[in-house]
């Protein structure tokens, strides 16, 4: 992946799995890491829910591989470009550890 | 109230512990996603003051359900034993209540069949006096 394409600064935030003195979890989300990324559309669609019309778009996002990307977890999010997505799955396109793919979509 | 008094003192039994998961494994009224079993879930009724007679100290009457919940059948019985063992007949002071009886009136083996796990339901009545 070339760096100029690594145009968007990438927050990911992860679940702070805290508990308080009642054993509650902590739900509240925490910034994890910052990176560079590179930010594609993968699908949208639109379609009735109930009386009112939705939207959903899922976004691809490229970034060079580390181990701590590589095994996010499913509950992690993510903020690129003012938008906060929630992680679908990271994937390592080419299996030589060198790219990941993201898929994340908005949270509604 | 007594949720984390309660809570701190089921966790300080060294025998009840070494059973759970984790020191974290004793959760409010729902079971976390992704938690460690096995596991306790507790939930609290009642807990209103009462005047008693022939006495200026007011009474609270706490129910109690604790459900034990485990990936398989015995060690969510075998924590409601030592839960059984750690509250029935209790009479003692928490950090700030005063627990002036207890006793476990029901215990039922159950089981969850979308979660796929197995739980022992134990309720218990708790008397604390203010």
């Amino acid at each position: 992946m070339r760096t100029g394409r690594l145009r968007h600064d990438l927050a990911i935030y992860k679940l702070s799995g805290t508990s308080d003195a009642y054993g509650a979890t902590d739900n509240s989300y925490t910034l994890f890491k910052t990176v560079k990324a590179r930010l594609g559309i993968r699908s949208t669609r639109e379609g009735p829910m109930g009386p009112d019309r939705v939207s959903k778009v899922e976004y691809k996002i490229s970034v060079r591989y580390r181990d701590f990307i590589a095994t996010l977890p499913n509950t992690a999010e993510v903020v690129i470009e003012g938008k906060r997505l929630k992680v679908l799955a990271v994937t390592d396109p080419k299996g030589m550890r060198r790219d990941l793919d993201i898929y994340a979509e908005d949270i509604s | 109230m007594i949720d984390d008094e309660l809570r701190t003192f089921l966790l300080a039994d060294a025998t009840l512990l070494a059973l759970l998961a984790d020191s974290n494994s004793i959760y409010p009224v729902r079971l976390p996603q992704d938690a460690l079993k096995p596991c306790i879930v507790y939930s609290i009724h009642d807990g209103i003051a009462k005047v008693q007679v022939g006495s200026t100290a007011d009474i609270r009457r706490y129910s109690v359900t604790l459900r034990t919940i485990s990936d398989t059948y015995g060690p969510s019985r075998i924590i409601g034993e030592r839960i059984q063992v750690l509250l029935n007949g209790l009479s003692t002071v928490l950090t700030t209540s005063k627990i002036v009886s207890a006793n476990v009136h029901n215990v039922l083996s159950d089981s969850n069949d979308t979660s796929e796990y197995y739980s022992s339901i134990i309720d218990t009545t708790i008397h604390i006096r203010d």
